[in-house]
């Protein structure tokens, strides 16, 4: 029972009573303690009482909630990942349709990687030069001439399976994912293992084959690469 | 004070505490921490009242009375529905501007961006619940809000312009809604805004309708242009207008105070101003306590009926060439919508809700008794209790039940797979519908409950009609479901019967279900919490007959 359902009980008990001096009833709220105010700037009662206490679990509560629904809003703000646009998956259909084994690669200038195919598998490559001036980083180039990936800006060199070869670059070039996807299940991807970067292998032609652009594997460095010339 | 005097004075770690009791003491308006602390362990104030200050000092709490008549403060006289109603907007306010990040108004993408929303965003579609919930629940509030005012007489001298102002809150509460109708693009949106908008052509002289209606669509059909008018009204325009009445609405209920409960005054008195010191509640910290954990007690319950209960409808994506059978308007709007099945356009459209609005807004104008006591007001009462039963009459006759029956083969289609919402067949889903023919004039025993269910409910509306209707003669319902493509199922729906004069008449209807379709799941209510009720149950009572 509230102090005030007391208060109106004690006001109907009152009526059926006679009058009552207005004095004896139960004030609504606690009356003043004595001297509270005088007693200046004190914190308080020593120690809390259980209102006090509840009061602050009952803040602390709503503070956990507002933090939670500060999460949820996070997770809703954050950006989607749409297909075929940059940071998304970029669906190229069947594998028959990749470059033949060997050949040479082909930009994908939406994607922002290169697509090669070599004896064991397919790899998609960051077209941006691990050799990066500040955060800044320039797009390499293919050389025909010299079936090789040549950076225009400080001269690394990579080779067509993306192994560093020379220059200031300090690692080997970095590799998206790439999904082999059968009916709606994924069968393999590229991974990192054992100190290298395993390519899917070779899919059968009438898997699809998926870019992740969002998922970026680093390449090894250049010391780790079997092409190094010094 | 400088500082290192306070430091000479109390040491280091005092000086800190009176610091950071200062910078406390600036952020609450004039409560300083000990004063808080007395607050939060229920110690009445000391005199003069230091908890008055925020009030005077700070922003927020200058609109906020320094306190309550203790009368007022009770649950059941307000219901604290003003509180709310201000509250749902706020609601509505911070998850409109979350929608608004991922929704484009423009036909090309407002419904693709549902979709996504649906199924792509976390919280998506809680969001967009939440939004939808929220903004019926404020139409209701308001509405209730008002039928609490009218019946404490609350809109009597001197408030009778707070009163005015609450019914343009809730015109434009109305405005605000059904302006919202049409951002998700959908056939529903479509064809409730078309329908609302042609109301608007009908105020006489006929060029001026047409304007109107044309400044409203910004064509002469809706389309891009409707749909950009449209979202700026619901996202801008409106709250912005809505706002601005409220701080009129409000500075009027704290500048008259609550209205008391009639006999706790004199007839013809006010004194909700007077309030004696013995009645009084302070806004600090009891009636802050009383708001703060109402609401907090109402956002759970909203979040609730959003998780578990409500969902949002979304329809098809807009097609102006083809009117869904069974359309209809917000059930807010239902009462006109009766109106315009027995009336013209003119009167039922525009006529009769003018004067009624006018006649709402001038109740506190006309209504001369000077009483608020129920035993007083026996007629107003009655009046109020007539109006709302002929609301509620015109409201059903809103509803498809009263005069859009069609044809009784094209309502047992609609009944077990209406053209838009999902219906039994498209709620027991894709998974159990088996190929094959399924006539109602033959007893099938297919091992699937919920087939069954769905054939039984098919008969059983065919037996309807056939008794209800006498042009409707031994109708016979054939469900022929064939694989139309890998993971695409076909529902053809045929009805045959003999008309009065032994003709044959037949029926035909097609629909689709994809596998991934999960209609029960994107209209309507949640099965899903009474799903599991409703299981319980029947696990319970099976246990106790024993199967």
């Amino acid at each position: 029972m509230t102090v005030r359902q007391l208060q109106r009980k004690q006001e109907a008990w009152g009526k059926e009573r006679g009058p009552v001096d207005a004095e004896q009833l139960t004030p609504l709220r606690r009356a003043p303690s004595p001297g509270a105010h005088s007693a200046g700037n004190h914190a308080g009662n020593e120690g809390r009482n259980r209102r006090e206490f509840l009061t602050y679990v009952w803040a602390g509560t709503l503070a956990a909630m507002t933090a939670g629904t500060g999460l949820a809003a996070y997770h809703f703000l954050y950006p989607r990942r749409p297909a075929n646009v940059f940071g998304g998956r970029f669906y190229l259909g069947a594998a028959s349709n990749l470059p033949p084994a060997g050949s040479e690669p082909q930009e994908n200038i939406d994607g922002r990687f290169w697509l090669v195919n070599v004896e064991d598998g397919p790899r998609a490559f960051y077209n941006l030069c691990t050799h990066k001036w500040g955060s800044r980083s320039v797009k390499y180039r293919w050389d025909h001439e010299r079936a090789r990936f040549e950076c225009p800006f400080c001269g690394s060199k990579f080779s067509l399976d993306g192994h560093y070869i020379e220059g200031p670059a300090p690692r080997s070039l970095d590799q998206f994912v790439i999904e082999v996807v059968k009916g709606r299940r994924t069968v393999a991807e590229t991974m990192y293992a054992e100190g290298a970067i395993v390519s899917p292998g070779i899919p059968s032609p009438e898997a699809e084959i998926v870019v992740d652009t969002g998922t970026t594997i680093e390449g090894l460095p250049r010391m780790a690469s079997p092409m190094k010339q010094y | 004070m400088g500082l290192q005097e306070n430091i000479r004075e109390k040491g280091v770690l005092g000086a800190v505490a009176a610091q950071a009791d200062d910078v406390f003491t600036r952020l609450t308006a004039g409560i300083d921490a000990g004063e808080f602390r007395r607050m939060l362990q229920g110690e009445a104030p000391g005199r003069p009242n230091p908890r008055l200050k925020p009030h005077s000092e700070g922003f927020l709490l200058h609109i906020k009375p320094t306190y309550y008549h203790e009368s007022v403060t009770r649950f059941t006289h307000t219901y604290r529905l003003g509180l709310l109603s201000t509250y749902l907007f706020i609601v509505e306010t911070i998850t409109g501007i979350l929608l608004m990040i991922w929704y484009a108004p423009s036909p090309e993408r407002a419904y693709v961006d549902m979709i996504l929303l649906l199924t792509n965003i976390p919280f998506g579609q809680f969001l967009r619940d939440m939004h939808r919930l929220g903004a019926e629940a404020m139409v209701a509030i308001v509405t209730l809000h008002m039928v609490r005012c009218y019946l404490t007489g609350s809109y009597k001298p001197p408030r009778q312009f707070t009163w005015f102002t609450g019914v343009l809150l809730l015109v434009m509460t109305l405005f605000l809604s059904f302006s919202g109708y049409l951002l998700p693009w959908d056939q529903l949106a479509f064809w409730a805004v078309t329908i609302g908008t042609s109301m608007a052509e009908a105020v006489p002289p006929a060029v001026v309708g047409e304007t109107v209606n044309l400044l409203a669509r910004g064509a002469p059909d809706i389309g891009a242009n409707g749909l950009l008018r449209f979202y700026l009204l619901h996202v801008l325009f409106l709250p912005l207008l809505l706002i601005l009445f409220f701080f009129v609405h409000y500075y009027k209920v704290v500048h008259f105070g609550i209205s008391l409960p009639a006999d706790e005054e004199e007839v013809g008195e006010d004194t909700a101003n007077r309030v004696p010191a013995d009645k009084r509640v302070y806004y600090l910290p009891d009636v802050l306590v009383d708001e703060t954990s109402f609401l907090t007690v109402m956002t759970a319950l909203l979040i609730v009926l959003t998780v578990f209960f409500f969902q949002a409808p979304l329809e098809h994506i807009a097609n102006p060439q083809s009117t869904p059978l069974h359309t209809v308007a917000p059930w807010y709007f239902y009462w006109l919508q009766g109106l315009l099945k027995i009336a013209d356009k003119f009167i039922a459209g525009v006529l009769l809700p003018g004067v009624l609005l006018v006649l709402l807004m001038a109740i506190p104008y006309l209504d001369y008794n000077p009483s608020r006591r129920g035993k007083d007001r026996k007629v107003a009462i009655v009046a109020g209790i007539v109006a709302g039963v002929v609301m509620i009459i015109w409201s059903w006759m809103g509803t498809p039940e009263y005069a859009v029956e069609g044809a009784p083969s094209v309502e047992i289609v609609q009944d077990v797979m209406p053209e838009e919402g999902s219906g039994p067949s498209r709620e027991i889903g894709y998974k159990h519908l088996p190929l094959g023919v399924w006539r109602t004039d033959e007893e099938y025993d297919v091992h699937d409950h919920e087939f069954m269910e769905l054939l039984h409910e098919f008969e059983s509306a065919v037996d309807y009609y056939r008794r209800a209707d006498p042009d409707f003669n031994a109708p016979i319902g054939i469900l022929t479901i064939s694989q139309a493509q890998p993971g695409l199922k076909k529902l053809n729906w045929e009805i045959t019967w003999f008309s009065a004069d032994g003709k044959e008449g037949e029926y035909e209807k097609t629909f689709w279900l994809h596998e991934d379709s999960l209609y029960w799941e994107q209209y309507g209510w949640k099965h899903l919490f009474m799903g599991y009720v409703a299981d319980g149950w029947k696990s319970l009572s099976g246990a106790l007959v024993g199967e």
